[in-house]
């Protein structure tokens, strides 16, 4: 039975308890769980901090206010915490970089894969 | 939930960037945050990529909607098949579950998560790959 100090819970109880989450999502904000436009949200934040005038694209304008936008920004921050916790409760530690990536890519130090990490967020995120 | 329009260049193409991009990044937009939270180095520079792609894509939309120029049908595969939306979700459900199970005979996801839950199938590590 998976418990609060297990390193790996078994997928399908894992993605059951996400797949009912979904429930409460469409009750509470009539759209399903995300997380990538939380990304827009963010980056058209910190631009306009720096005074970029991203409220004239409409694309910007659309994702940064209201709370259609911003619980999404929630959901990734608590994955975030939750997933610290989860490692904390079940004593487990993390190398800097995967140990899959000096296996598949040869990259063995963080400054060799830091690259390709940041190459993958920028294709993998204009997906929204 | 608001159903999309079907538009097949930018649905493909957009499909294969993304593909590129998670296998690249070994993570999707939510678990990049999964995997800073569980002390990741990397994943914050996924963070960082991400940031600065939806940022980039953001002021190129406009151009890439007039380029593709492409008027999209809103439909579902209920309207399509003609069968209530319960019928296609619980037939589609049959059928991945289906895939599930055949794929968890062939590879159960206990060998799946590493030794320690890091990904690696708990091979030797010193295999002679080289």
């Amino acid at each position: 039975m998976p418990n609060l100090r297990s390193k790996a819970w078994s997928p399908y109880v894992a993605g059951a308890a996400i797949g009912l989450l979904q429930i409460p999502t469409f009750l509470l904000m009539e759209t399903a769980l995300g997380a990538s436009s939380s990304f827009v949200t963010v980056g058209a934040q910190i631009a306009a901090l720096f005074g970029a005038s991203v409220g004239n694209v409409k694309y910007f304008a659309d994702h940064m206010w209201g709370a259609k936008n911003w619980w999404q920004v929630a959901v990734v921050a608590g994955i975030a915490i939750g997933a610290y916790l989860s490692m904390n409760a079940s004593g487990a530690r993390r190398q800097v970089i995967s140990p899959v990536w000096s296996k598949t890519m040869g990259a063995t130090t963080l400054s060799s894969r830091a690259p390709i990490a940041f190459l993958g967020g920028f294709l993998m995120l204009p997906s929204v | 939930m608001k159903v999309k329009p079907l538009l097949w260049q930018a649905d493909i193409i957009g499909g294969l960037i993304l593909g590129v991009g998670i296998a690249l990044a070994g993570a999707c937009p939510g678990t990049t945050l999964a995997q800073i939270g569980a002390g990741y180095g990397d994943a914050w520079f996924i963070l960082l990529g991400g940031i600065a792609g939806a940022l980039s894509y953001g002021y190129l939309d406009g151009p890439i909607t007039a380029l593709f120029a492409e008027q999209g049908q809103k439909t579902t595969f209920a309207e399509l098949a003609g069968a209530p939306f319960w019928a296609i979700a619980l037939a589609a459900a049959f059928v991945l579950a289906g895939l599930v199970a055949v794929l968890e005979r062939k590879q159960p996801w206990t060998h799946e998560v590493g030794s320690d839950c890091d990904g690696l199938m708990g091979e030797p590590k010193q295999s002679a790959a080289a």
